[in-house]
């Protein structure tokens, strides 16, 4: 974790190697925006810079995660979805809005089709603001949430 | 067809037929009764003016036709009783606009090709959302309107929530025994915002920050375009350096989407080494964008109006050059990553678009391009010339032909970059405003068109254009016959992105 941080503060490059940080594993989900903050999401998860070697993985079955990720606004078609996939992870799960929209709807509020951001609906674990968020703050708002984590993790 | 006795002789063409109606915009959009729009319907069946769009406005049906490949033309009927003559017999590509249209406004497209809905899954808050009289919502939604699937075949559904790093969308797959795609469908609308709505009512330079925000693969493109319709519109010409910069940002952009799909291609099919290749020199731009310009996806990077931003214009200079030596130094790297025998053997002759679907189903941009169309609206676009263009097309129309078609605009970005940063943009033309423009880009996916009528300085009604719906009609019909473990491959070929297939 000290290790983490101390790269990040130092200013995160890109295809650097991440020590392992114990694991997570994260279903992402996009609800319905531009896809810019589902990009930079996919911009970790691929060679740049290569979360999965740091212990974060990205999973395609929310059976199988510890963290639910939301890029984008919630639209009213995707809500019956995430709230099945939310339902559909294991307990002891944290629930991660990453994005302006998908904190408070952003430049895409409610109206006939939206609902808008998570905020106010469901109690989020670790909020990433931006528009979109660079890959850095992700990680820098994921490693606050294995921080927070770290004690009962342990226990 | 009948000649009336009184009117003058019935023009041959689709496009003499448009301008015999009554000109409302400038000499671009014309207005037809209902007996000139069924006249056009029918030259349609014969006169191969191309197609762009259809959209409505509440009030009127409007039909975007490029005459002569290059002169925006739009025919507007007015529907009665909430109906008017569908163009998809005619021209198939209209036929997920007219979808689109009935979820939002009610309309109803005669004599349509297809009728069940696109966008509207029966969860928004009201039907037709957009229309005057928006309708009640039926409890529960009805279940989706699939089309019937072959006998004994299997269904495999996939999406919305896969867990990949894209927007929702749902395909479903109709399997022989043999693992074999009998059919394909989508189910689409998850992503839909109201982004035509939520765009009236704004001044320019908000519909121009949240144009930025509409696909985010595609961002400059989809800002130049709606700065192009609204510069139309209000009858300013963006200047020389303005000009440049757009040029600048569009092929910034359109480098780092080619390598964000390049590996998303490669990926599944197996090519790891050049999906990373890809991923380090797109995150290099990324960086370099965000560093100077200011965002790493370039949104809020173009705005509307004569006199551009100076500082912005510098630090499009200035990331042009950075850009260009990136893809210059990368460029034999992914040479040899692409050249690994292996890939070949899994992308070629795999989810091959058939140039008259494409032409069809009026598929442009890369895809296009790569089924042998010569489809490039930055041909059309100010600040380009035509001497830069020199990707040309490839014939092959599969996996393997947009792999490397994507490659080779890679090395033409380098070049355009390096020209455009040295040499004095053409400027387009003046036209006397008239409240209504036409706006287009040539985006890293295919054309973007938008259309906004201005009032008082305001958005009053606008429609947004973005390639994706019609590689989503189109992917319907490569899946067909693919290998089931082929999909996920050919689906990323095509850069879809449901962002912009559902605005």
């Amino acid at each position: 974790m000290a290790l983490l941080r101390a790269i990040l503060t130092r200013g995160f490059r890109p295809a650097i190697r991440l020590p392992a940080v114990g694991t997570m594993a994260v279903f992402h989900v996009e609800t319905g925006g531009c896809e810019g903050c589902a990009m930079e999401v996919a911009a970790l998860d691929g060679a740049a810079y290569a979360l999965p070697r740091a212990g974060v993985r990205f999973v395609t079955t929310p059976r199988l995660a510890d963290v639910l990720l939301v890029t984008g606004p919630l639209t009213r078609a995707m809500a019956p979805v995430l709230e099945a996939a939310w339902h559909g992870m294991p307990d002891r799960k944290a629930l991660v809005a990453v994005g302006a929209c998908a904190i408070d709807g952003g430049p895409f509020g409610e109206n006939y089709a939206v609902l808008g951001g998570l905020e106010g609906r469901a109690p989020l674990d670790a909020s990433i603001p931006g528009c979109p968020p660079s890959p850095a703050a992700i990680v820098a708002g994921l490693a606050g949430l294995l921080g927070a984590s770290e004690p009962s993790s342990s226990a | 067809m009948t000649v009336r006795a009184d009117a003058d002789p019935l023009p041959r063409t689709a496009a003499g037929l448009i301008r015999r109606g009554e000109a409302e915009a400038g000499a671009w959009r014309f207005r037809l009764d209902e007996d000139g729009w069924r006249d056009l319907v029918e030259a349609l069946r014969h006169d191969p003016l191309p197609f762009v769009t259809l959209w409505a406005d509440g009030r009127d049906v409007h039909a975007l036709f490029l005459d002569g490949g290059e002169r925006p033309l739009v025919a507007s009927v007015e529907p009665y009783g909430g109906r008017y003559l569908g163009l998809s017999p005619v021209r198939p590509a209209a036929a997920p606009f007219e979808r689109c249209m009935q979820d939002l406004w009610g309309f109803s497209a005669m004599d349509a090709r297809d009728s069940r809905p696109w966008l509207d899954q029966g969860l928004w808050s009201a039907t037709w959302p957009l229309s005057d009289r928006p309708g009640p919502v039926a409890w529960p939604p009805e279940p989706p309107d699939f089309r019937p699937v072959p006998a004994d075949h299997m269904i495999l559904g996939s999406g919305p929530a896969d867990g990949g790093h894209h927007a929702p969308g749902h395909l479903r797959l109709a399997l022989d025994g043999g693992g074999a795609v009998g059919q394909a469908e989508w189910r689409l609308g998850y992503a839909h915002r109201g982004v035509a709505a939520r765009l009236s009512g704004l001044d320019a330079a908000g519909a121009v920050r949240l144009a930025g925000r509409v696909v985010a693969g595609a961002s400059v493109a989809h800002q130049s375009a709606l700065c192009r319709a609204i510069e139309n519109a209000t009858g300013q010409a963006a200047d020389i350096a303005t000009t440049r910069s757009r040029v600048l940002l569009a092929e910034i952009e359109r480098a780092a989407t080619h390598l964000l799909d390049l590996s998303r291609v490669a990926r599944p099919a197996g090519a790891g080494a050049l999906a990373a290749e890809c991923e380090r020199v797109r995150e290099a731009i990324l960086e370099r964008c965000g560093r100077v310009g200011g965002h790493r996806l370039l949104m809020d990077c173009v705005g509307p109006g004569g006199a551009g931003d100076p500082a912005m214009d510098d630090a499009a200079a200035s990331m042009a050059v950075g850009v260009a030596d990136l893809l210059e130094s990368a460029r034999d790297r992914l040479v040899r990553c692409r050249a690994w025998p292996g890939l070949e053997m899994r992308v070629a002759g795999v989810g091959v678009l058939e140039q008259l679907v494409a032409r069809t189903l009026g598929v442009g941009g890369v895809v296009g391009r790569a089924s042998g169309r010569e489809e490039d609206l930055r041909r059309l676009v100010p600040g380009y010339r035509r001497e830069w263009l020199d990707s040309g097309v490839r014939r092959g129309g599969d996996v393997a032909a947009r792999i490397d078609l994507r490659l080779a605009e890679l090395g033409s970005v380098a070049r355009v970059l390096r020209a455009a940063a040295g040499s004095a943009p053409a400027v387009a033309r003046t036209l006397p405003g008239v409240g209504e423009g036409v706006g287009c880009a040539e985006g890293p996916r295919g054309a973007v068109w938008y259309w906004v009528r201005i009032l008082d300085g305001r958005v009053a009604a606008a429609h947004v254009c973005d390639p994706a719906l019609a590689q989503a009609s189109a992917l319907e019909h490569v899946l067909v016959g693919a290998q089931a473990e082929d999909v996920a491959m050919i689906v990323r070929s095509f850069g879809l992105s449901a962002a912009g297939a559902d605005l």
